[in-house]
């Protein structure tokens, strides 16, 4: 398996997309791929000769500060959120449900998990959420402070 | 139709939820546009890692993994999962 974050990605707002929208419409670029494999071929050669068997892209959620965002909304009391995968969602999904779950049956934050608020950001436009999502996309493997 | 907590969407931290939910005895309801994991989820690379960004999504990732590893234990459901050890192409731990 290879796969890799460009570091220009295509911001898609569900929003302005047809009500038919899935996730199967979203373009995918083999060439990314290939571009992306290209630069470990030393390392990895196998990974350009291999003929592609299935060729998968998904949707990315990225929040501002790179991190998930799991919490109740303030204003709309008994809503709760839990997103902003950041590309680890799957991965983190059984601790992350799990922590919502505390949360929501017990109304204790888990130990944490108040760092995640769907609040943090104030009252960012939407231009801005793209910005600093397009950002966070390409800057994927940054060191993240804290 | 009454439930406790009504969860929008089967990817797999809508399912998470509502899972742990269930098992801490409350009544819930799924509502999902398409099918189950049809959307990201079902495209995810599937691999989990055992260091994140930080200290609490380590946590998470750490937690995350244990209870994947275990998953038929607690939910009674098999789950496939594999310890393959993937090596970084830079020489680092994975």
């Amino acid at each position: 398996m290879a796969g890799g974050l460009e570091a220009d990605p295509l911001p898609l707002d569900p929003r302005r997309q047809a009500s038919s929208f899935t996730t199967d419409d979203v373009p995918l670029d083999l060439g990314v791929l290939r571009r992306l494999t290209a630069q470990v071929a030393a390392e990895a050669p196998a990974v350009c000769a291999t003929p592609v068997a299935e060729h998968r892209g998904g949707l990315f959620t990225m929040t501002p500060d790179g991190r998930f965002i799991a919490g109740p909304l303030p204003n709309l009391p008994g809503l709760w959120v839990i997103s902003g995968c950041n590309g680890s969602g799957f991965s983190s999904s059984p601790a992350l449900g799990e922590a919502l779950a505390a949360w929501i049956t017990t109304g204790t934050a888990p130990a944490g998990m108040t760092v995640l608020s769907p609040d943090r950001f104030g009252s960012l436009p939407d231009d801005a959420l793209v910005s600093h999502g397009l950002w966070r996309y390409a800057h994927y493997y940054d060191p993240v402070a804290g | 139709m009454d439930a406790d907590v009504v969860v929008i969407g089967a990817g797999a931290l809508g399912l998470s939820a509502a899972l742990h939910c269930a098992l801490a005895g409350r009544s819930v309801v799924v509502i999902e546009r398409h099918t189950a994991g049809s959307q990201a989820s079902g495209r995810a690379a599937g691999l989990f890692k055992c260091v994140q960004a930080d200290e609490l999504r380590t946590r998470l990732a750490r937690r995350s993994i244990a209870l994947a590893a275990s998953f038929a234990d607690w939910a009674g459901v098999p789950l496939e999962a594999a310890r393959s050890g993937p090596r970084r192409a830079d020489g680092g731990r994975p």
